[in-house]
């Protein structure tokens, strides 16, 4: 899932300066498991710029909130185009990719992000998220037991560990685990230890240029 | 001049807190469970006019639904940060538990809250509706109950 964190109070209030009427779009997907951008926060987040706003200036300003499933699709926004249309600024608490995507669709009316988003990853339990994916196009964890050297290693190597490999913790950051002794011991434990022996050859970057673009093999025109 | 009475809502479990008494000034809202009530409960009471909060659950390892107490301390504290980030004292969020009596902790709270002043906010019109809706908004039965070592948490 895509991890997000909220923006500060601050940040978000100069983001609609000068506005008042103004809708907090929510997301019910990602950035809401990781309680940055959910019906909830939609909920905190309006309470927080009006009583903001009202400290700063004594100006009572309209938040109307939305939470849609997702804001990545148009059949997920379309429902709430009369209430998205409907106010001088909204304030996106999805992922980068539906602000993007909201913003497109809505053209004359700004729509900006209530929330940073950080990285793609998994839930740890207990409010902790950990990156796990840098979406590189070109997956090797079949070959290094469930485990991304791209992402776990902080040099992204293919062919590692390096030289500075430290009692299974990395050099570049030592509360860190090396990926590579991860990686190491996976495969031991899946009895694959062979895999270790396999060199990779150097990682081809156009594989995943940016931005990138999709189009399902099933609806490719010849 | 008029002195200054603090209005104090407060949220209550109604099985592990304290009774307290009626207060005039004191808003009572009484929960299923503590685990229920969310940051934006309490910052619905303030913007709405409330002076101060008051959150009153019972034991820790006596909780009727096992983590709703748990539950509510950890979202109070995120509350109290949410608070100082807006630039309002987070002093106005008081958390009683452990078997002490809500009325006590009231008189405390109120004050404390005497010598911090009214709510910078100022009083809303209406405001009585308005902290109706909370109350409303936090008395709702839906009560999911999360399993143990999921993170995942929605009201």
């Amino acid at each position: 899932m895509i991890v997000a964190q909220r923006k500060g109070i601050e940040e978000v209030k100069k983001m609609v300066e000068g506005k008042s009427r103004i809708l907090i779009a929510g997301c019910g997907t990602c950035v809401a498991v990781c309680m940055a951008g959910g019906e909830r926060e939609v909920s905190i987040l309006a309470s927080m710029l009006r009583m903001a706003v009202k400290l700063d200036s004594g100006r009572d300003i309209e938040v109307a909130e939305i939470t849609m499933e997702r804001q990545c699709d148009r059949e997920f926004i379309e429902p709430f185009d009369k209430q998205l249309r409907d106010c001088d600024a909204v304030i996106s608490t999805a992922c980068g990719i539906g602000v993007q995507f909201l913003a497109d669709y809505l053209g004359d009316i700004p729509v900006v992000p209530g929330v940073n988003t950080k990285f793609l990853g998994s839930n740890e339990g207990g409010g902790t998220w950990s990156e796990r994916c840098r979406a590189c196009g070109e997956c090797v964890l079949g070959e290094t037991g469930g485990i991304c050297p791209i992402t776990i290693c902080a040099k992204s190597l293919l062919n590692g560990p390096c030289g500075g490999t430290n009692k299974g913790k990395c050099e570049v950051d030592k509360d860190k685990d090396c990926a590579w002794t991860l990686i190491y011991r996976r495969l031991e434990k899946l009895g694959a230890l062979d895999n270790i022996r396999k060199i990779f050859p150097p990682k081809n970057h156009h594989a995943q240029t940016h931005p990138s673009r999709m189009i399902h093999e099933a609806y490719k025109k010849d | 001049m008029k002195k200054f009475e603090p209005t104090v809502v407060v949220f209550s479990c109604m099985f592990c807190a304290q009774p307290a008494p009626a207060g005039s000034r004191l808003r009572l809202i009484s929960l299923h469970c503590l685990g229920k009530l969310d940051a934006r409960h309490v910052l619905k009471a303030l913007e709405n006019g409330a002076d101060a909060v008051l959150v009153a659950g019972g034991i820790t390892s006596q909780c009727r639904f096992i983590e709703g107490l748990a539950a509510a301390q950890k979202k109070i504290e995120y509350a109290r940060t949410l608070l100082s980030e807006l630039g309002i004292e987070p002093e106005r969020l008081e958390l009683v538990a452990a078997g002490r009596s809500i009325a006590e902790a009231a008189a405390e709270l109120t004050e404390r809250v005497r010598a911090l002043g009214p709510n910078p906010l100022g009083k809303k019109k209406k405001a009585a509706k308005k902290l109706t809706a909370v109350s409303r908004s936090a008395q709702s039965s839906t009560l999911r109950l999360r399993p143990e070592g999921s993170s995942r948490s929605r009201d």
